[in-house]
């Protein structure tokens, strides 16, 4: 199945978006990509090479996939339209469904799907007997039980915490092909905002060039390309968002009113959004009633399933959070390691700095961005920010298109290596969501799966190099200062670059300015992007290999002999737990260490006893709470640490 | 853990991937070249198989390597005559150009120079030299209706020319140059024409001007075709001289196969040496038994085996057998059944090998060639790596074998052995 639609979708994009010249030469290379593949299998079985043959064919399709979205961005004999790029999304999407399907669903989405079991067979919203019958269900989770929240009905009826609107709209493609044909619906949705995002763009001022550059890293890049091909509401929300935007800066009433009122529907959080959205595009008072009405049918929807009008929320949710928690959650979101845009969404990256050149970007990203801030402020002091147990970037999928009209505005004016370390990063991630969809569920530990790979690779804590603020690392704030740094030199080169360009136009004639300056050495920076990248890889990779100051008992780097994680794996919302490693007599934790002494915390009620660097150190009792202790670890290097009695739940060590 | 000398060279690796950045300046195609630096540190960092990560080092250098050849190319093409005059170098003789040369270079350090303690930089040189005598006197365009310029598929053939040179084989180190000759002379001789002459409109009969071209490349492979193993790679790679046009006509497949071979780089030797390796070669099918045992002239093995089998795959190579010629018998299998039936299973030249004929040192001398069913033991790396020249050589019978032996012949050298490796027996 996975093949035939692959095939399919192989032919039929270069077939859709090219033609003449462009279409022959893209068909070649794609046949020459076969070959290669093939010539380079056969010499792979004479050398043993020791690759995943799954990741080898799933990379291979995806990069065989890439091909005609090259040529659709690069050659100039293309048939491009708006429509023409909601079937190639909607090609793609149907081609990377069996991927995401190569593990039972996870999260939130199969209540979503259990709530459009229950709207097909039983006609209701009522979860019990689904419950009941969770074998049978199409979830394929018979551990499934109802989520912590999830409302009771006044005669023992079991609901879903989450707002029925999706389960709604993807019930008739439920009935019609079960879990395909309701994730179908899902993927029309990407469709038809792969097809709103090129209108948007184009409205926008954006050249058909750089939109057909973009349209493959929008459309089939993280996360979009992920959250279309599962049972999440973010997608459809991006689409009833911008759909609402569109409508607002086009003055189209019946097109915003109806596309806000399906964005709450979908999420009462959505709400936030539209509230701004609404005091931006009000102008008479029938509008307001109807917004009002917008705002308030939901609200009702919510209150009468849940007898709550915010659903699962509280009104105490509005209260501002400290400072601490905005720096995670603002930050967290740009550049996290596991959940933030840097590493999981390069692309949106240039959107941030994008914000800098607030007053030069086209009116739609403005727009959009100030319709939300509401929600992002309300969203990054939370203790969830990141997503919880989702795909990366979960609650700011809904934002996507804009921030991708703010990359589009900055594209044209990003250095070319930069653009093929975006395109290439961007084509990895896809990669690997695709071979490895579980890996796109990552436990909130304050590591990802490029410092972890690393880290069991060579033993050392590489982790510590990527920017954490789930669990915030020396990385994060050395990351936030650069931010702000860039941020200011962007705003600082922008404003230079306007006075300039003012001045130019008062005085046209060229007054013998100074050959080498900033922007000349910035032109030729840009020019080496991907070699002051290779010095920086080169950099972090000599000094994560020595020891670390703080070695975290839990992480990759670690390596473990008997002994269980604290708290267990599976702990719902274990990123709110301080963690650990709980060692028992015998257990052992090998790890590279600095040498001399180091500070200790950990937890025991009954005391404990541990060896390392040839040294026995007691823990004294703790009893519930987290205690510190010094010990020393002796020459360092690869040290062994031993429990030789009782037990401990030991958090970290750090270097004084 | 990076000790294997393509890791050791890979700064030298680095330092080609931006020399072939250079000479795709000014394209679109530069970055993208340029992202092959970090793609190898990245490799370098992440994969921990140490097979796994030399060839993600050949497919990413393959990967820029053919994406600056193919920008040099794509611009020379589109640019006039007159912006080809003006970057020309004043009194550079006419056709190639600088990157060209750069490509070249690159193309044959990375598949023979590495690694570089075993390089002999006299005889690498005249073959570097004779290599660019031969881009120098490949027929180019030179027609006023279109741009001057070559074609990838001069450095398809070039570097396929490079690769199958032995370095260590006396006058035939100069087999660039004796090429770089023939080539003049046909051209001279008006043989071969130009790339890309159409033909004359006003000639009565419309015969493609490389006709002749690939008449010759015919030749060659005939020769191929008879000629001793070692000798065949020569010919094949001196056919692919005059393949050109048709290696330009039929891309981006012959481009992508190409590119595809390069990523072999870190075991350019196996280029060199055994690219058929990947059609002959077997995967082990059964359970194998160690045997480790060489036998003189006219000694032999018995072997015991296991109940309830029909088959058996024994694995030979050769000791100072490199001189014998292919299909030379040099033992035999001899398996009787329950039934007291004896199969005799000769060994050919052809069945197995010389244990080390394909080293760099002995292949070009060696008459043996690769065996046709070969367990694909690769040794060393870049231009070192060789296959070992062991060979499976299959005995069946129609009942359960009883007992096997191994004979090895009556008239081989004193100093000859045919060792026995192991022993399979596949499942049924």
């Amino acid at each position: 199945m996975k093949v035939a639609l692959f095939i399919v979708a192989a032919l039929a994009m270069p077939l859709l978006a090219l033609r003449a010249r462009a279409l022959r030469r893209c068909l070649g290379t794609q046949l020459g990509a076969v070959i290669a593949f093939a010539i380079l299998w056969a010499y792979g079985r004479v050398l043993h090479i020791d690759v995943d043959p799954y990741l080898a064919l799933v990379t291979f399709g995806v990069v065989t996939l890439a091909i005609p979205l090259a040529f659709l961005a690069f050659a100039d004999d293309v048939r491009w339209s708006a429509n023409r790029a909601f079937l190639i999304a909607a090609i793609g999407y149907a081609a990377m469904i069996p991927f995401q399907l190569l593990t039972p669903i996870d999260g939130d989405e199969p209540y979503y799907l259990m709530m459009s079991e229950s709207l097909v067979r039983d006609h209701d919203l009522d979860l019990t007997n689904q419950y009941r019958e969770i074998a049978n269900s199409d979830t394929g989770r018979p551990d499934l039980a109802p989520q912590p929240g999830d409302p009771r009905g006044a005669h023992g009826e079991q609901y879903s915490r989450h707002e029925p609107f999706l389960p709604i709209l993807m019930a008739p493609g439920y009935a019609l092909g079960g879990v395909p044909g309701a994730l179908a619906v899902i993927a029309l949705f990407g469709a038809l905002l792969a097809r709103s995002t090129v209108r948007f763009l184009e409205d926008e001022g954006i050249d058909d060039a750089t939109t057909r550059a973009l349209f493959p890293l929008i459309a089939f890049g993280p996360p979009i390309v992920f959250y279309a091909t599962r049972i999440w509401p973010e997608v459809p929300a991006a689409f009833c968002f911008l759909e609402a935007l569109r409508g607002v800066r086009q003055r189209r009433p019946a097109r915003w009113i109806t596309a806000i009122f399906a964005l709450v529907l979908l999420k009462i959080r959505f709400g936030l959004i539209a509230i701004v959205l609404l005091a931006r595009a009000l102008r008479t008072r029938r509008q307001v009633v109807v917004a009002g009405a917008v705002v308030a049918v939901p609200l009702l929807v919510a209150w009468l399933i849940t007898g709550n009008p915010m659903n699962t929320h509280s009104w105490q949710e509005l209260i501002p959070g400290g400072p601490m928690s905005y720096w995670r959650g603002f930050f967290g979101l740009v550049l996290d390691g596991a959940g933030g845009i840097l590493f999981q969404a390069p692309l949106y990256v240039l959107a941030i700095v994008a914000l800098a050149r607030w007053r030069e970007m086209p009116e739609g990203f403005r727009l959009g961005i100030s319709a939300s801030l509401l929600y992002i402020l309300y969203l990054v002091p939370r203790s969830e920010w990141h997503g919880g147990w989702s795909p990366p970037l979960r609650y700011i999928v809904v934002l996507m298109p804009v921030l991708a009209l703010g990359s589009a505005a900055l594209w044209e004016k990003v250095g070319a290596g930069t653009r093929a370390l975006i395109a290439g990063w961007t084509l990895m991630l896809v990669a690997h969501g695709a071979a490895f969809p579980w890996r796109l569920f990552h436990l909130a530990t304050g590591e990802n799966f490029v410092g972890e790979a690393l880290s069991e690779r060579w033993h050392s804590d590489f982790s510590r190099l990527i920017p954490s603020f789930i669990r915030p690392n020396v990385a994060a704030p050395v990351a936030s200062a650069f931010l702000i740094a860039a941020i200011i030199v962007t705003v600082i080169l922008s404003r230079r670059r306007t006075r300039s360009a003012e001045r130019r136009s008062k005085d046209p004639l060229p007054s013998g300015g100074w050959a080498g300056g900033p922007s000349t050495v910035l032109r030729r920076l840009r020019m080496t992007g991907p070699l002051l990248f290779a010095a920086l890889l080169l950099a972090a990779f000599t000094y994560g290999r020595k020891p670390a100051d703080r070695v975290e008992f839990e992480d990759a780097h670690v390596i473990h002999t008997g002994g269980e994680l604290f708290p267990s794996e599976w702990t719902v919302s274990r990123f709110l737990y301080q963690g650990g490693w709980v060692v028992h007599p015998g257990d052992t934790l090998s790890f590279l260490a600095k040498p001399g002494p180091s500070t200790l915390r950990y937890q025991s009620r009954g005391g404990a006893t541990i060896e390392i660097g040839g040294h026995a150190f007691v823990l004294p009792p703790s009893g519930a709470i987290y205690g510190y202790t010094t010990i020393n670890t002796g020459r360092g290097g690869h040290a062994l640490l031993r429990c030789l009695d009782g037990s401990a739940n030991l958090d970290w060590m750090q270097h004084d | 853990m990076l000790t294997t000398p393509i890791d050791v060279h890979l700064p030298l690796v680095i330092a080609l991937v931006l020399l072939c950045a250079w000479t795709a300046r000014g394209t679109r195609w530069a970055a993208a070249v340029q992202c092959a630096v970090p793609l190898l540190i990245v490799a370098m960092m992440t994969l921990a198989d140490e097979r796994t990560r030399l060839l993600a080092y050949g497919v990413i250098v393959a990967l820029a390597y053919g994406a600056a050849t193919m920008a040099f190319y794509a611009s020379s093409a589109s640019e006039s005559p007159k912006a080809m005059e003006r970057r020309r170098l004043a009194g550079w003789p006419g056709g190639v150009s600088p990157p060209e040369i750069a490509l070249t270079v690159v193309g044959i350090v990375l598949l023979r120079w590495i690694p570089l303690y075993d390089v002999r930089i006299v005889r690498e040189l005249v073959v570097l030299a004779g290599s660019l005598a031969l881009l120098f006197a490949m027929p180019r365009r030179r027609d006023a209706a279109g741009p001057a310029g070559g074609t990838p598929a001069f450095l398809i053939a070039v570097l396929a020319v490079a690769v199958a040179t032995p370095a260590r084989a006396g006058m035939m180190t100069f087999l660039p140059f004796a090429l770089a000759l023939l080539v003049v002379g046909l051209r001279s001789l008006g043989v071969l024409g130009s790339r890309g002459e159409i033909a004359d409109e006003h000639q009565e009969t419309a015969i493609p001007r490389y006709l002749p071209s690939l008449a010759i490349a015919a030749v060659l492979l005939l020769c191929a075709c008879f000629a001793r193993y070692s000798l065949a790679t020569v010919y094949v790679a001196a056919a692919l001289v005059f393949l050109v046009p048709l290696i330009d006509r039929i891309r981006p497949l012959s481009y992508a196969a190409a590119v595809a071979v390069f990523a072999l780089w870190p075991w350019s030797g196996i280029i060199a040496r055994a690219l058929p390796i990947a059609r002959n070669y077997k995967a082990p099918v059964g359970e194998a038994q160690p045997v480790s045992r060489s036998l003189a002239a006219g000694e032999s093995l018995p072997v015991s085996v296991p109940p309830h089998v029909r088959e058996a795959i024994v694995t030979t190579y050769g000791g100072y057998i490199e001189r014998l010629r292919s299909g030379h018998v040099v033992g035999a299998i001899e398996a009787t059944d329950q039934r007291g039936r004896v199969t005799v299973r000769p060994i050919h030249i052809g069945d197995t090998a010389d244990f080390g004929f394909m080293r760099r040192e002995q292949f070009f001398a060696s008459r043996n060639p690769l065996p046709s069913s070969s367990p694909g033991e690769i040794r060393d790396y870049g231009a070192n790596a060789w296959v070992v020249g062991a060979g499976r050589t299959l005995v069946s019978c129609a009942s359960d074998i009883v007992s096997l032996r191994i004979v090895a012949a009556r008239d081989l050298h004193a100093q000859s052995r045919l060792a026995v490796d192991s022993v399979e027996y596949p499942k049924r």
